[in-house]
């Protein structure tokens, strides 16, 4: 793999975790909670949004 | 009364309502199938939670579970939302079609008080007894037929915690004609004009005539004290003809609400004197243990073991499974180095990705652990019993032993923490709570300490009795801090009295290991889920960070790091931590942390990791703890001494350093001021405090 495309490459895996924190923290917005690893809140509210 | 028939096609709705403490959340979890923590203190179910429960014919059926309330008469901002739902004043939930009321069938004669307000209600009501066994071995029999008769509805012992109960429960509820309660009581003559009135007016305002009356009984107990967010208001008539009458009353004299409530005292007396038969019995076993547990001197001491028992826990457990993550991180990663060529992509996966995500992923042993003894102690329903003894304590600085619940909470996050402190009647005590509860070392910081304590004395292994002794200083100085904030708040910008708590404390349980190896096994997956999430990317962007803008080649990694976009934001911040004993490269791990606090660990590992290229240490991923103790500063001086290390600890301590707690604090207190005011007077503190150390630390001579 030529250094060329190693670093589109690795640019690339950036731009989508910096967008991924992005969409979190939009998300989060609404529903705040959940950036810490210990935090169970996140998963309530996805267990609650599935049920309905 | 005629019974009341669903309407066809659409599903019913149940709301389950109970005291605290009751096992609610038990039945709900095993009506519904989800999954909750199942705690022995007040304020685990803050939220309304909504499931679905199937009938014998296989229909669904909503059930709602309503926050612990003792009464309809709100006292907090929690029983005011079990209020609204049942009297229909929130349009965020539907009005539920029946109610199933569980109570504690060893305590019947105080849980009917909230089953009596709710059979005014005019709705069908199944009634659960609930935690049978612990009544019969209390000594009580209970005539479940007569209790039946007496109340006009079915009545279902149970014991959720094994089931038991739960086919006739879901016999009940798939009942298409379930009936209205037959029970009536006596209303007082002299509050009698005023409940007709006030029935009239909220009928008019389209309420079913029960409901009314229910309502009109509740507004001259509680006076509408409590009002949350959500709920309709009473209309303008409506809230005429109460003061009308509150003022003749006060003109009078009569202290209505305590008549109102004596009158319904009465009758259930009388109920509870037919049906329950009580043969008198010795102290129980919770009894004879709590004689100790709650001792003035003995359970203070007590408690002291238990927190030292579970600190060594977390220490000698997890040893061999860090040590087993440990090696097969570094593995992981040299194998990735040895496959792919140099390049930016290969640095991006070691020093981004592997180096931070494993750094992390190291300490799950011991959060496992501290979340096992958590969910123990909650079990064995001695968490009830810490916060009893805590009241002693929270009382001196102006708070009840009820905000202990929210803090205790905070230990593993203070998010739930916060949340729990719906449950604090006192306005301005739970303002004090939520500004206080961070204070509390949370598990986030957990890694921060342990990276720290690994760092921080010279050789391979730091003394055990030196971690648990550190440990337990780190969580007492969150502790201590929060009760003096309390304190100097509750003289100060919220000053008010001291509010009294009655709080119950459940019969002790043997632990369910089920439940609590379940939820250490939830705790796990979210925690991994996270880390290969949030911690991953935000890995990935350090590295980004780091690593660019590039430096002319051939120009060494230290200079590289120290131009680029995360080495300028830690060198403008440079000024600001420097007299704390910090480094630029400290600093980008403390901006970093405020997406969480663990996330110090992964950038510092992606930092150093960086910083070491080239330099023949990283052949493989570098562990932390020795790249931390090779660090220097640019005069050649260690960066990392003991003294930096334990300063680095204090600043965790006192810093607020979580947007997640924050954005939840903004939600809770519904303002931006109280949020902003907590995030200057915690990192204020921390700033302040790890001066002092790290200055006079110097001045001694370390």
């Amino acid at each position: 793999m030529s250094p060329t495309l190693q670093t589109a490459a690795a640019l690339a895996i950036v731009a989508i975790a910096l967008g991924g924190l992005i969409w979190r923290a939009v998300a989060s917005r609404r529903h705040p909670g959940g950036g810490c690893s210990s935090c169970p809140t996140d998963r309530f509210k996805e267990e609650l949004k599935k049920r309905g | 009364m005629a019974p009341s028939h669903p309407v066809p096609g659409a599903p019913r709705v149940f709301a389950l309502v109970g005291n605290p403490n009751c096992g609610k959340s038990t039945l709900f979890n095993a009506l519904t199938g989800l999954k909750q923590k199942v705690g022995n203190y007040p304020g685990v179910t803050v939220e309304k939670k909504i499931g679905t429960a199937y009938s014998q014919h296989g229909q669904a059926m909503t059930v709602i579970d309503m926050p612990g309330a003792y009464s309809l008469a709100a006292r907090s901002p929690d029983e005011a939302v079990t209020r609204d739902v049942l009297l229909g004043r929130r349009s965020d939930t539907p009005m539920p079609d029946r109610i199933i009321c569980i109570v504690d069938a060893s305590n019947l004669e105080r849980s009917l008080y909230l089953v009596h307000q709710i059979l005014d209600l005019g709705r069908p009501v199944i009634l659960v007894l609930n935690m049978m066994d612990i009544a019969a071995k209390s000594g009580f029999t209970l005539r479940t037929a007569r209790l039946e008769k007496e109340l006009g509805i079915p009545v279902i012992p149970c014991e959720a915690v094994n089931g038991k109960g739960l086919i006739d429960l879901r016999l009940a509820m798939s009942r298409p004609d379930l009936p209205l309660s037959r029970h009536a009581w006596n209303i007082p003559a002299a509050i009698a004009p005023a409940v007709a009135e006030l029935q009239a007016s909220l009928a008019s305002d389209e309420k079913p005539p029960l409901s009314a009356r229910a309502e009109a009984l509740l507004l001259l107990t509680d006076q509408d004290a409590v009002r949350v967010s959500g709920s309709t208001p009473l209309s303008e008539r409506t809230s005429a003809i109460l003061k009308g009458w509150q003022r003749r009353w006060e003109g009078e004299g009569t202290d209505w609400a305590a008549i109102l409530v004596q009158a319904r005292y009465d009758a259930i007396g009388r109920i509870a004197g037919e049906v329950v038969q009580r043969v008198p019995a010795g102290p129980s076993a919770t009894e004879r243990i709590d004689m100790l547990v709650t001792h003035p001197l003995w359970g203070w001491i007590i408690l002291g073991a238990v927190m030292t028992l579970v600190f060594l826990g977390i220490f000698t457990l997890a040893e061999y499974p860090m040590d087993w993550i440990d090696h097969r991180v570094a593995g992981f990663g040299g194998w990735v180095r040895s496959v792919l060529p140099a390049g930016d992509l290969r640095n991006l996966l070691t020093d981004g990705a592997i180096a931070g995500v494993g750094s992390i992923l190291v300490f799950l042993p011991q959060i496992l652990i501290l979340f096992f003894f958590i969910g123990l102690l909650e079990s064995t329903g001695y968490m009830a019993r810490a916060a009893f003894i805590m009241d002693r304590l929270m009382s001196r600085v102006g708070l009840n032993g009820r905000s202990f619940i929210p803090m205790l909470s905070s230990y593993a996050c203070a998010i739930p923490g916060i949340m729990a402190t719906r449950t604090i009647e006192d306005a301005k005590d739970r303002l004090v709570t939520i500004l206080v509860a961070p204070l509390m070392s949370c598990s986030a910081r957990l890694p921060v300490y342990l990276l720290m304590m690994a760092a921080l004395v010279p050789g391979d292994r730091v003394p055990l009795m030196t971690k648990v002794g550190l440990m337990m200083l780190m969580y007492g100085l969150g502790t201590g801090g929060a009760f003096g904030f309390a304190w100097l708040f509750k003289r100060t910008l919220l000053k008010g009295a001291p509010s009294m708590m009655i709080m119950e404390l459940p019969p002790y349980h043997l632990p369910r290991l089920r439940d609590v190896v379940f939820q250490m096994a939830e705790r796990a997956w979210v925690f991994v889920r996270n880390a290969g999430t949030v911690i991953l990317a935000i890995s990935i962007v350090l590295w980004f960070l780091s690593a660019y803008p590039r430096s002319p080649q051939g120009a060494p990694p230290q200079e590289q790091l120290a131009h680029s976009f995360a080495g300028d934001a830690g060198r403008a911040m440079e000024p600001l931590i420097k007299p704390l004993g910090f480094d630029w490269r400290v600093g980008i791990g403390l901006i970093s942390s405020f997406a969480a606090r663990e996330v110090f660990v992964s950038s510092t590992a992606v930092v150093f990791s960086v910083d070491n290229i080239g330099e023949g240490k990283a052949m493989n991923v570098a562990p932390l703890r020795t790249a931390l103790r090779d660090a220097r500063w640019p005069d050649g001086r260690t960066l990392f001494t003991p003294l930096v290390c334990l300063c680095l600890m204090i600043y965790y301590v006192f810093a607020m350093q979580c947007m997640s707690t924050v954005a939840v604090v903004r939600r809770e207190t519904n303002s931006l001021r109280w949020p902003l005011f907590q995030i200057v007077y915690m990192t204020g503190t921390a700033w302040v405090v790890t001066f002092i150390v790290y200055q006079a630390g110097r001045a001694l001579g370390f």
